[in-house]
């Protein structure tokens, strides 16, 4: 009873493993996913399952040996599973142990240690099952259970060796045994399941090849595209790029994105030319030289610092250089595969990527040399010459439209009857001998006549040549034409010879028109030389310039024929760099309006004048423009730049000045209206007190003269004359100062009415003491009359008082006329009498205010009058000055203006 | 004094001035019935009192008024504006008697629509002949505007 319930736990344990092994089978196509935790925790629940269900039916071998088969199960689930599931399954099997209760210390390190060497030797082959050797797995059976074994210390000592030295024997042949049949069956599972996926990848390899070479019609850029996504694909990756990279502008540009990533990727006007400078991740492949692999993903990583902002999230990426020749032409790169990238990832995408070069380098090889024959044939039929293509023998000949025409035969003709049509059978040319030279690679140029189809006979040359494929080209060129003027010039030679020789006379004449020539030639050339010596030394700017014009006649731009040196170093254009363009290519900013100008002048011929400045430099030019041949305008330039310097020097000094003078205006006009405020004051408050003194005095005089004595009266008297003389000092005073800002009012003035009149208001006087006036020629004078009339009153006046002691005084008044040199003649009025007179000596204080010449008891006169004269005199321009001799009388002259053609 | 029974206003501000002038109407028995103010603002309070209702007041004025240019305060020549500028006044000789020569005074007095412009002479003589000349033709001669 007790061996058939062993032999059944035996096979309930067997089985139990097997379907432990059953589920590996069964689930390891999900195995190589990671990141699903969820089924990973779903595999360790089931796994744990299956651990307590070991643990409740061991395997009794005899009394106290039971045994159970945990230690396997953990062991290769820790090796096969990996460590989440064996972790769960661990945690699950050894509370159950502990629930347990009995030797569950032991129990429970057996559970954990076996889970534990499972994982761990998992994690020391890096999850790669598929090259353990069956030893291996024995092997690691072996020491997993030399653990457990010793694990049974755990229990008192008198407990465990009795217990070990009954199991050690059957569990050291059994377990080990056990775990080697069951590890190789799970590995054999692994192994298939990594073939199939090999399989799959290869399969994948060759689709996304086949596919990209399908797709080759398309142009580089869409088959670049698609290429990539195919990359992408095979890559199982999420995203990928390629950039080109050019060695020589150390510059990547785009050539494409995914689509995926296109669609994900948020930056706002992406770039498409990145400096390999400013790349990181991108130009890590350029940097290192070889491919790139980021699988941890930290924005820490210094090779993809600087990510802009809205880029794709990256969490693993792979980036290899494209070498063509040598040079890394390109970089493309794949991401966010779900497992890391890998060494053969590389391979894969690297030979990937050198497919599509080489494809892409076919495509282009293809192209050109269909666009290379495109071109040849095109030559072929579109060339003037005929060209005749044969195979080596002759046969197989081609022929293009300008063969047929030449030669009048159709193309079937030509075909069937080459060699007798191009005469190349004819013996005398010695074809034959010619076709091995030109099977050797020489090429052969012959001239002969052949006859067309409608009779005529043509001159051609014949080129022939072996082509590159073997086959050999006649090109045959009409040459008809050009021996038929071959011939005029050999015949025009020979007329001319003939002509030279048949003559002497003639030869002589002929002579001494090359003399002739010669000279003219000579004089040319030295006109030439002295037109270049001063183009090239005179220092105004030359230039020449030819006018440009649009379609309807508009001057458009104009190009630069000639510039001498002068013009050189005032416009800084250098001829080398200048003759030859265009005002646009080198002023491209320049007004239209400066060529319409110039335009103007060589369209039209009409020379234009003006000045220029350059604010640049600060010069000023003066640019004469004329036009020496229509079509065409010469400049002139002057550089003006002094002259204008000083020209603008008068004018800011003109300005200086007509500031200080309105200054100075100003100022007189201030000190003018201080005077004039000033004599206002004096004529009102100078006379009130003198008014109050006289009329006082008056009233004294007349009202109470009798209760005064005689001095009394006599002194008010003196009192009264005093003031009412003081009185007319400052009437007299007032005048003269008012004459001095007073304008003169000029008008036309009959002076001998004028003189009239004043001798009339003193006829008083002058009846009194039969003063005889006598006016003479008094003409019409521009003055002021009222000025006039005050200096006639003056001086009538004066010489009516110094003539007061004469017995016969006479008062003459006249206008005289004396001519002068050169035509200019002195024109002056004079009024003289026959008076007193004055001493000569003093005539400097004539004019002076308050001066006087005579004692005031004998001369009555306040000294103002012959200034006030003065004063009006002056005004007008004009000179007063006097003669005199005492006791035999005075004469005044005077004049109105300058001596000139005379009032 | 009443201002209906004043015949001459004399608007002088110099004392002495003033003695003369009387002394020469004086000496042509024209002393009845002469005002004398000292400055333009007395001369304007003479006729308008209360400046409020200048229009309303007829003033029956005195038959002339003697002016001086040169005066305290306001000066002669707005006092002769405010007077020639008034319906109530306007219509009262004004003489003006100063010392001025000046030419531009006689024009602007004439301008404002002064009716007699006399310089004063310094001599007295002449001053008395030039008042009693005045005095004749203003209060016998000429017939003012009647009411």
């Amino acid at each position: 009873m007790t061996n058939y319930s062993s032999i059944l736990a035996l096979i309930q344990n067997t089985a139990l493993l097997l379907a432990m092994a059953l589920f590996f089978d069964t689930t390891i196509q999900y195995w190589n996913i990671r990141g699903k935790y969820i089924k990973q925790v779903l595999f360790g629940i089931l796994l744990g399952g299956i651990g307590i269900v070991l643990l409740n039916t061991p395997w009794i071998y005899g009394e106290g040996l039971v045994f159970d088969t945990r230690s396997i199960l953990l062991s290769l689930s820790g090796l096969f599973f990996g460590a989440i599931p064996t972790i769960i399954a661990m945690i699950m099997t050894a509370v159950y142990r502990f629930s347990q209760g009995g030797a569950y210390v032991t129990g429970i390190s057996v559970i954990i240690v076996t889970s534990l060497l499972g994982i761990g030797w998992r994690i020391l082959r890096k999850g790669n099952l598929t090259n353990l050797k069956w030893w291996n797995i024995y092997l690691f059976g072996i020491i997993v259970h030399i653990v457990m074994l010793l694990l049974m210390f755990t229990q008192p000592i008198n407990v465990a060796l009795p217990l070990l030295s009954k199991i050690s024997l059957p569990i050291m042949i059994i377990y080990p045994s056990a775990s080697l049949l069951l590890g190789l069956l799970m590995q054999n599972r692994v192994r298939r399941d990594t073939s199939l996926q090999e399989i799959k990848k290869s399969r994948g390899r060759l689709k996304s090849t086949v596919d990209i070479l399908q797709n080759l019609t398309e142009d580089d850029q869409s088959f670049m595209r698609f290429a990539l996504e195919e990359a992408v694909k095979l890559m199982a990756s999420e995203l990928g790029f390629i950039f080109y990279y050019s060695e020589k502008t150390k510059q990547f540009s785009l050539c494409a994105w995914s689509r995926k990533a296109v669609d994900f990727c948020e930056v706002s006007e992406a770039q498409t030319v990145y400096d390999l400078e400013k790349t990181t991740m991108l130009g890590e492949p350029i940097r290192q030289q070889k491919p790139i692999v980021i699988n941890n993903f930290n924005l820490d990583n210094p090779m993809i610092k600087g990510f802009p902002t809205g880029h794709l999230k990256l969490s693993r990426v792979l980036e290899i250089p494209v070498w063509v020749d040598h040079q890394i032409v390109a970089v493309v790169g794949v991401g966010n595969k779900a497992v890391d990238y890998d060494d053969e990832d590389i391979d894969q995408l690297t030979l990937l990527m050198e497919l599509v070069w080489k494809a892409i380098d076919r495509k282009r090889t293809i192209e050109s040399l269909r666009i290379s024959e495109e071109n040849y044939r095109q030559l072929f039929n579109q060339a003037v010459d005929g060209i005749f293509i044969t195979a080596a023998d002759g046969s197989n000949v081609e022929v293009n439209d300008s063969g047929c025409e030449m030669l009048g035969y159709s193309r079937e003709e030509i075909q069937s009857n080459l060699k007798e049509i191009l005469a190349d059978n004819d013996p005398t040319l010695n074809i034959e001998y010619n076709v091995k030279e030109i099977l050797s690679g020489k090429i052969i140029v012959s001239e002969r006549t052949l006859k067309t189809k409608s009779g005529s006979m043509i001159d051609v040359e014949i080129t022939t040549q072996k082509l590159n494929d073997g086959r050999i080209q006649k090109v045959v060129r009409n040459i008809t034409e050009r021996k038929r003027a071959d011939q005029v010039v050999l015949q025009t030679q020979q007329e001319l010879q003939a002509l030279l020789y048949t003559s002497d006379n003639s030869r002589k004449a002929l002579l001494s028109v090359i003399e002739d020539q010669k000279e003219i030639e000579e004089a040319l050339r030295k006109s030439e030389q002295s037109y270049r010596s001063l183009f090239e030394n005179i220092t105004q700017g030359f230039a020449l310039h030819k006018i440009m014009t649009d379609e309807s006649g508009n001057p458009i731009n104009y190009r630069f024929l000639a510039i001498n040196p002068a013009y050189e170093k005032m416009t800084g254009l250098i001829a080398d760099n200048t003759i030859g363009k265009t005002l646009l290519d080198i002023l491209p900013d320049i007004e239209p309006s400066w060529i319409e100008k110039f335009g103007t002048v060589a369209l039209t011929g009409a020379p234009i004048h003006f000045e220029d400045y350059t604010a640049t430099i600060g010069k000023y030019y003066e640019v004469t423009a004329f036009c020496p041949e229509i079509g065409y305008f010469a400049v002139v330039v002057s550089d003006i730049t002094e002259r204008k310097k000083y020209e603008l020097d008068i004018q800011n000094f003109n300005l200086v000045l007509e500031n200080r003078v309105k200054d100075r205006t100003a100022e007189l006009e201030r000190a003018n209206h201080e005077l004039e405020s000033f004599s206002y004051s004096i004529s009102h408050d100078l006379r009130a007190p003198l008014r109050s003194i006289n009329g006082f005095s008056q009233i004294i005089l007349e009202e109470y003269s009798e209760n005064l004595n005689p001095e009394v009266n006599h002194y008010f008297d003196l009192i009264r004359q005093n003031a009412t003389m003081m009185g007319n000092l400052v009437d007299d005073l007032l005048n003269f100062s008012r004459l001095g800002r007073q304008s003169l009012n000029l008008v036309k003035v009959d002076t001998a009415a004028l003189v009239k009149e004043v001798v009339e208001s003193a006829k008083t006087d002058i009846n009194s003491q039969n003063i005889q006036i006598e006016m003479v020629n008094l003409p019409e004078v521009k003055a002021d009359a009222v000025l006039l009339r005050q200096v006639f009153v003056n001086l009538v006046s004066n010489s009516i008082k110094f003539s007061r002691t004469k017995d016969e005084p006479k008062i003459e008044i006249g206008f005289e006329t004396q001519i002068i040199e050169d035509g200019m003649f002195h024109a002056y009025f004079y009024v003289k009498d026959n008076g007193v007179g004055f001493d000569m000596r003093f005539y400097d204080k004539l004019f002076g205010v308050f001066q006087r010449l005579h004692r005031a008891e004998d001369y009555e006169g306040t000294g103002v009058g012959l200034a006030i004269v003065d004063r009006i005199v002056k005004k007008h321009g004009g000179n007063i000055w006097a003669e005199s001799v005492i006791n035999q009388g005075t004469t005044f002259y005077f004049t109105l203006g300058e001596p000139d053609n005379g009032e | 004094m009443e201002n209906e029974k004043v015949e001459i206003l004399l608007v002088e501000d110099n004392p002495n001035d003033v003695e003369l002038t009387l002394h020469a109407l004086k000496k042509s028995h024209l002393t009845n019935n002469i005002h004398v103010v000292r400055d333009g603002e007395e001369a304007l309070a003479f006729f308008f009192g209360n400046p409020d209702n200048i229009l309303d007041k007829k003033i029956p004025g005195p038959k002339v008024i003697l002016l001086d240019l040169k005066l305290p305060k306001i000066d002669g020549m707005e006092v002769l504006r405010q007077l020639k500028g008034n319906p109530a006044t306007k219509s009262i000789p004004v003489v003006v008697l100063t010392s001025s020569n000046e030419e531009r005074d006689i024009v602007e007095t004439y301008s404002l629509g002064v009716n007699s412009y006399i310089v004063k002479p310094v001599d007295f003589a002449k001053f008395v002949q030039a008042m009693h000349t005045l005095g004749m033709y203003w209060l016998m001669l000429n017939r003012p505007l009647q009411d």
